[in-house]
């Protein structure tokens, strides 16, 4: 037969331009679609339109989409026909492209704007064998298999491999139609012989069959799991069905018929009742083993559990209360009076706001102890929370019920706890609360503190109201100052100040002492404690406001008494001023009032600090030097500069003082004040360290005994300052008799009880001069100059 | 002529039907498709019958009487040939490049007994007609035959 029809221009040219395919192979006899995006490809595929139509098309090294470095590609390919071209809007084109023939490159021969290369054709080595057609027939049950698991595959496709016989396009063909990695495509493609590349075809369609078998067998696990949860929620609501056919209206319903005993019980008032009700009825529909199901149930049991109309009746009696107050605590008469006003009132008027009450004091004075008292007094129950170191805003008022694990604040915790909803709570420490970025606990504590809002204080997590207006809150802090102003505004601040060492005595008499016996195993009748052993631990062993030192150190005694029975001592110990240093060791503290004297240089002041007032001694001495004036022991700029007011005020009046005007050209003067390592600061030790600055220079002593505090101005006048009520105790508790204080601060003292005031003389003052004329003695010179 | 129909049949692809469903499946899926390599593409027929032919149309336009070949066989009918392309526009830049050129050929299934020696061909306005006298007696219709029964 002759041939007609020639084809010579569709003969493969020796020069061809390179179309570099991203992770794709196309081989020969094959069809494929491929979307052209670079400008130069674009390009390319233009030119050869014009001319043969035909490139030469190889793949990319590198599977990763972007940034490919061109050079980096297989070095055998397939030449290809364009057959179609589409524009797509984005300016990209889209091609229809058929493999011809396997191809290799020889050598690059133009690299821009797109790359030729001279290439030859490769021919498939292909001799008929009984091995060929094995593994051709093998390859197709194979494919067979994966079309089967596979959905990607048409039917179509196995269809038409079935009916391929020629070995090398059935490779081919079944190579375009599975996945595949680029570089077993690669290797098909550069196998020339037609055995080898069905045997490397065998393994790639093996191993992917493997795989999908994996697979499907997940799958249909999974799609197991999946139908037998759904099974059981189908069963579970067939068993509802037919419970309810029954009129065995659920067992479910056993926790909600409780919920619904409980909420009408619990009298709720009619904002909680309707949220109550309406959460009820939620949880009725909700599946018991939903997540939601749980949340609902811990609320529900929130509010049915919170002492809605619950409350302890008050026993107005208010001798009884007189009486308990007195027996716990000794002293302390203004707090007792204020309690006694309260519950006077209470009789009298039935319903009355809850009076907020903060008790401001030293550590150990008894602030918390005396919040217990009172809920004896009053037959209510005592809660506390302790607000030191809170950070939180939701530690008062809860988190949203949105939030996972969510609860109330602490407030509604502990009144759930209680148990009424008017017992004595006690708020610990409210001095120290925190704030940060979580916001603002003493502001949250506002609402929970104004007698006019919190009847309707609202938690975060409840979300109704609860009436916190029943409950008698009582703070605690160390210190006033650092309140928040509009918190200590809500308060009725009382102070207490600290003990004095006769109360100290009465109360380790009355307290401390039969205290210390219980818990030490001892009995009364064991030990016994002279008055003036006790005195002397107060004294010698403790330096204190409180009391909690002196109840430790007669614990110390009462413990190595216990021991002395316990190793067959019989008769009664007897503990005297003596022997105390026999238990407790030699004395710590040293009242060294008794051994002063009156000397120049050193004046005795008053300091105030949170743990109550202090006595202070300031030095100054003088020497040889030029004009310098140093001033140690850890001292504030205010403090610095009161002192330098006091020189410049002296070295000013220095005629009228008789001081020679040139002994300040010719010394230092140095000015210490001790204990060296308590930093102090403050205004208030101005006139002590003129005092003790003058009585330097005139050199006229200072009388020992006779204590003093007041800001210096610098014509010499004495301004008031705070804290004198602590500063009084410390004086007394140091034995002093006199002490100078400015005159406006003569007010201060009608606060403090007359047992403290009593056998001290205060002089008021108004200027320095004053000071001088009580403090320096005339005459005497000092032995120690 | 037959025998070059022989090698056709040889190569691939059996059946008409099994090209034209994979077309489809390409043209919706984009899955990888066969043509044989000396082939470019197939052109478009339409097949139907009349009492007494069997005729097809065959969409071939723009071709050169040279360029076109038919081959008959038992059941089946091949038309291959040559579309050359344009060549009058040197310097152009394609938008669309849809219509098919070079290297065709189709395979063409004949269900009913046809008269292969009886062919009328015509070739007008691009369309190629082939027409096949239709065999109605001696396969389209049963003979009914008589059974001898001995008694």
């Amino acid at each position: 037969m002759e041939e007609k029809v020639e084809k010579p221009s569709y003969s493969i040219p020796n020069e061809i331009p390179l179309l570099v395919l991203d992770n794709t192979v196309l081989l020969p006899n094959i069809i494929m679609p491929y979307p052209v995006k670079d400008v130069r490809d674009i390009q390319l595929i233009n030119d050869s339109l014009v001319d043969s139509k035909m490139i030469g098309v190889f793949s990319n090294r590198i599977i990763e989409k972007d940034e490919i470095p061109k050079d980096e590609i297989f070095e055998y390919g397939t030449a290809a026909v364009v057959l179609k071209l589409f524009k797509i809007p984005d300016g990209s084109i889209r091609i229809i492209i058929q493999g011809l023939k396997r191809i290799k490159i020889n050598r690059v021969i133009q690299d821009e704007p797109y790359r030729r290369a001279e290439i030859h054709v490769i021919e498939d080595e292909y001799k008929p064998s009984m091995q060929i057609e094995v593994l051709q027939r093998n390859i197709v049950e194979t494919f067979r298999k994966i079309t089967e698991l596979s959905p990607n595959i048409p039917e179509e496709i196995l269809t038409a491999t079935i009916n391929i016989n020629d070995p090398a396009i059935l490779a081919d063909f079944i190579c375009s139609n599975i996945e595949m990695d680029l570089a077993d495509r690669q290797n098909i493609l550069k196998e020339v012989n037609i055995e080898n590349r069905l045997k490397i075809l065998t393994t790639i369609l093996g191993r992917e069959v493997k795989m999908l078998e994996l697979g499907s067998k997940i799958q249909t696990k999974i799609s197991t799991e999946f139908d037998k949860s759904q099974r059981k929620y189908f069963l579970r609501e067939q068993l509802k069905a037919i419970k309810k056919e029954l009129g065995e209206d659920e067992e479910l319903s056993v926790e909600i018929t409780e919920f619904t005993n409980k909420i009408k019980k619990a009298k709720m008032p009619k904002e909680a009742l309707a949220v109550a009700e309406k959460e009820l009825d939620r949880l009725k529909r909700i599946n018991p083993a939903a997540a939601e199901y749980s949340v609902a149930v811990n609320y529900l049991d929130w509010l049915v559990s919170l002492p809605w109309k619950v409350s302890t009746k008050d026993r107005v009696d208010i001798n009884r209360a007189k009486k308990i107050l007195d027996e716990d605590h000794y002293g302390l008469v203004d707090i007792k009076d204020r309690i006694l006003e309260f519950l006077a009132i209470r009789k009298l008027k039935k319903s009355i706001k809850g009076p907020i009450l903060c008790f401001v004091g030293p550590p150990g004075v008894g602030k918390t102890s005396l919040g217990q008292s009172i809920a004896r007094a009053l037959c209510r129950k005592f809660i506390r929370i302790s607000l030191g170191g809170i950070r939180d805003e939701a530690e008062i008022r809860g988190h949203r019920r949105t939030y996972v694990g969510a609860l109330p604040g602490r407030i509604l915790q502990r009144i759930k706890q209680a148990g009424t909803n008017n017992p004595v709570f006690m708020l610990d420490e409210v001095d120290k609360i925190g704030m940060d970025f979580r916001g603002d606990p003493s502001s949250a504590l506002l609402e929970v503190l104004d007698p006019e809002q919190n009847s309707t204080f609202s938690d975060h997590y409840v979300e109704v109201p609860f009436d916190l207006s029943n409950v008698l809150f009582i703070a605690t802090a160390n210190e006033l100052y650092p309140i928040p102003p509009p918190l200590r505004d809500r308060m009725e601040i009382i102070q207490l100040p600290g003990y004095i060492n006769e109360d100290k005595v009465k109360i380790a008499e009355r307290y401390l002492i039969p205290r210390q016996i219980k818990e030490n195993g001892l009995k009364p009748e064991n030990i016994s404690f002279v008055t003036t052993a006790i005195e002397k631990i107060i004294t010698d062993y403790t330096r204190e406001a409180g009391v909690r030192n002196i109840e430790r150190e007669i614990g110390t005694i009462c413990r190595k008494v216990a021991r002395k029975f316990a190793t067959g001592h019989k008769k009664i110990v007897k503990i005297t001023k003596n022997s105390v240093e026999k238990y407790l060791g030699s004395a710590k503290f040293y009242s060294d009032m008794g051994k002063r004297e009156n000397e120049v240089g050193i004046a005795t002041g008053l300091a105030w600090t949170p743990f109550g007032g202090e006595i202070l001694y300031i030095e100054s001495v003088m020497m040889r030097g030029n004009k310098g004036f140093t001033l140690t022991g850890q001292l504030g700029d205010v403090m610095k500069e009161s002192a330098r007011a006091a020189l410049s005020y002296i070295r000013s009046k220095s005629e009228e003082l008789k001081i020679d005007n040139r002994i300040f050209e010719k010394s230092d003067i140095h000015v210490h004040v001790p204990a060296g390592a308590t930093p102090k600061d403050g205004p208030s030790a101005g006139i002590t360290i003129a005092t003790s600055l003058a009585s330097l220079l005139t050199k006229k002593p200072i009388k020992h005994d006779i204590a003093m505090t007041g800001e210096i101005t610098l014509r010499g006048k004495v301004m008031p300052v705070g804290g004198i009520r602590e500063k009084v105790v410390a004086a007394k508790r140091a034995g002093i008799k006199s002490i100078i204080i400015p005159k406006k601060n003569m007010s201060d003292l009608e606060n403090i009880p007359e047992k403290i005031i009593k056998n001290l003389h205060f002089y008021p003052v108004e200027a320095i001069d004053e000071v001088w004329n009580l403090a320096l003695i005339d005459g005497k010179t000092n032995k120690v100059q | 002529m037959a025998k070059k129909a022989d090698d056709h049949d040889d190569f691939m692809l059996n059946r008409d039907e099994d090209i034209r469903s994979m077309f489809k499946i390409f043209s919706k899926s984009h899955h990888p498709f066969l043509l044989p390599s000396d082939t470019r593409w197939m052109p478009a027929v339409d097949v139907f019958e009349t009492d007494e032919e069997f005729i097809l149309i065959v969409d071939i336009a723009s071709i050169d009487s040279k360029d076109v070949e038919l081959f008959i066989k038992k059941g089946y009918i091949i038309v291959k040939g040559i579309r050359r392309e344009i060549k009058k526009f040197k310097k152009r830049h394609y938008h669309k490049m849809e219509i098919d050129y070079g290297p065709f050929e189709r395979k063409i299934d004949i269900p009913i007994a046809v008269d292969e020696y009886n062919i009328k061909t015509q070739y007008k306005d691009g369309f190629l007609e082939i027409r096949l006298k239709k065999i109605v007696d001696r396969r389209g219709s049963k003979r009914i035959i008589n059974i001898k029964w001995e008694e």
